[in-house]
């Protein structure tokens, strides 16, 4: 009996973590799974299969490629999404080279007034970007860059995330290093570009995935910023479909998909840059 | 900087000069879209400044005793207070049970830390989006769940009661992900000798989990909490695409005011002197977090 009870308790605390874990499953993943099947559906089967809540709710059961071809053609969603590649090319190209560069300096060169340039990167983590739109808008206007695509990428090329991430990788990196460079009769550049940078490699992957990811999703920033609607960023765009008097449910959908997928496929790929970059310095966005 | 020959690069003088001109883009760039737009928002939450007309008077302080005055921008404090009770402590608390759900590596437990983690990189509009549409009151899924189980359908983000903490529960969705990463971090720190010993003197899990792990994780809490208070602070997106803060100003977020008063009203003195007021309250968060960052790492 008493192996009887304890099997029987066992099993009931498997079925539950099972449960569990399965409600888990489902609670992240139904949203994508909506999303992907209803993205291939004509868009009264998306409305007619809603009640009662069933496979067909998920699965389309004419399936078309209607939705990408419209959202391609009447809503020029291609623009859209070459616009934010450009723009995330942009930033990680530019935000690699003058961060890693800062990073060097902070890490590797003594001289006088070190402290105090960590210590300006450092403040800029305290005022987040929500309580500055306004006055940066001011700022952009001023300069003259407003409704330009320079707008956009402009203010996330300094990070001091990635600043951060940079010279905490390029610390560990032992010294010696560093004098043999100089000792072999490279410049400090050289020692930094040839030497230094190659030795960062995953910190560096790290960074271009975090920061792709955040400029391909950010939103506040390019809605403010720009008023020409030739320059619509992909969210911006969705977020205009979203909020339209009568919404097109399957063109929102196609959107929605082909926007995450691509991202989602490269994010399971390079997950495990993904982790460490995020978790070594526990700063993010 | 090529002409510079080797024998002069290891002097003084090249490492200033290397330290000057490498570190001047990042320089640049922070002072013109960091500390110049933070002077610029404390000299414009002293005037009455219209973007449109151009208009600029000097007010003093009106605007601030205005922002604290005002029903509608202490309303929204009060939402994002309300946003913040529900949000911080939902993320902890599945932030933690994911990560020990997922803590030890077994079968499926890969698949299901990427799956969590599919959120976190998914944009924010579409997360919205999605969701949107599943709380929608006559086509969301939500209410056709409630309906297969014969229960009365929802406005999820039509009715006041319930606008916010649909808005919260699409907030931990999309964030639980991180916080999970952040607990992993702190749970691998945790010696596994400290568990075998309680385990010889018999110490059940929930023993060993408030006993060792809650007490070790002390740091990364502290971390967490505060990371995610300041989230708190900054939600909009959501809200922006959502509700636009209604029902009855229910969703209203210190945020969307910002947003509001500047570019709806244009009252852009006004709506620094709010950005002021929460930049206050966020760098007295990121002060807490320095701190205790600054305290796990002198523990480690």
């Amino acid at each position: 009996m008493n192996t009887f009870t304890i099997l029987l308790k066992r099993g009931m605390r498997n079925i539950i973590i099972a449960l569990s874990l399965l409600f888990v499953v489902l609670a992240f993943s139904i949203p994508y799974l909506w999303m992907i099947g209803s993205s291939f559906k004509p868009r009264a089967e998306i409305f007619q299969y809603i009640f009662p809540f069933t496979w067909r709710t998920f699965v389309p059961v004419s399936p078309t490629f209607h939705n990408f071809v419209e959202l391609f053609t009447t809503f020029k969603f291609g623009s859209s999404i070459f616009l934010s590649l450009y723009i995330a090319f942009l930033t990680v190209v530019f935000s690699i080279v003058v961060c890693s560069m800062i990073a060097f300096v902070l890490a590797k060169l003594q001289f006088k007034g070190r402290t105090l340039l960590f210590f300006y990167i450092l403040a800029t983590l305290m005022v987040p970007f929500e309580a500055r739109i306004v006055p940066l808008y001011l700022v952009i206007r001023s300069l003259g860059v407003d409704n330009t695509i320079a707008a956009i990428y402009l203010p996330w090329i300094a990070d001091a995330f990635v600043i951060f991430l940079f010279r905490q990788h390029l610390c560990e990196i032992p010294k010696d290093f560093y004098d043999a460079g100089l000792i072999e009769g490279c410049t400090h550049f050289r020692v930094y570009r040839s030497l230094m940078l190659p030795m960062i490699t995953p910190a560096i992957v790290s960074a271009i995935l975090i920061k792709f990811i955040w400029s391909w999703d950010s939103f506040i920033w390019p809605l403010v910023v720009i008023r020409n609607p030739r320059l619509q960023v992909i969210t911006v765009a969705i977020s205009n479909l979203f909020s339209d008097q009568d919404i097109l449910w399957n063109i929102v959908f196609s959107a929605a998909f082909v926007t995450t997928i691509p991202v989602l496929v490269v994010f399971f790929m390079l997950q495990k840059y993904y982790i460490a970059g995020v978790t070594s310095s526990g700063i993010k966005g | 900087m090529k002409n510079l020959n080797c024998f002069q690069d290891k002097t003084k003088r090249s490492v200033y000069l290397h330290a000057i001109f490498m570190s001047l883009p990042a320089f640049i760039a922070i002072l013109i879209f960091n500390y110049i737009p933070i002077l610029q928002a404390i000299r414009y939450s002293f005037y009455d400044y219209n973007i449109i007309s151009g208009r600029m008077r000097w007010v003093g302080l009106a605007n601030y005793t205005d922002a604290l005055k005002d029903p509608f921008v202490l309303n929204s404090f009060w939402v994002t207070v309300k946003y913040f009770l529900m949000n911080v402590p939902l993320l902890l608390l599945f932030g933690l049970i994911l990560s020990l759900a997922v803590e030890k590596p077994r079968f499926g437990t890969g698949f299901l830390r990427s799956i969590i983690l599919l959120p976190v990189v998914t944009s924010l509009v579409v997360a919205t989006t999605i969701w949107g549409f599943m709380y929608h009151p006559s086509n969301g899924l939500f209410n056709s769940i409630l309906q297969t189980l014969k229960l009365p359908p929802q406005g999820f983000l039509t009715t006041e009661k319930l606008a916010l903490p649909s808005l919260v529960v699409l907030g931990v969705w999309k964030d639980v992900g991180l916080v999970m990463l952040f607990f992993l971090s702190g749970l691998t720190a945790i010696p596994y000798e400290l568990h075998e010993v309680a385990m010889l003197d018999g110490a059940s899990y929930f023993k060993r989990l408030i006993h060792i792990t809650l007490p070790m994780l002390r740091g990364t809490i502290i971390f967490i909490l505060i990371f995610t208070s300041i989230g708190a602070f900054r939600v909009f997106t959501p809200v922006y695409m959502t509700t636009k803060g209604g029902p009855l100003r229910s969703t209203q977020v210190i945020v969307m005011s910002i947003y509001d008063n500047a570019f709806r009203y244009n009252q852009m003195g006004f709506a620094s002197a709010i950005s002021i007021l929460v930049a206050l309250i966020l760098i007295g968060l990121s002060v807490i977090q320095f701190l205790s960052v600054r305290e796990r790492k002198s523990k480690n």
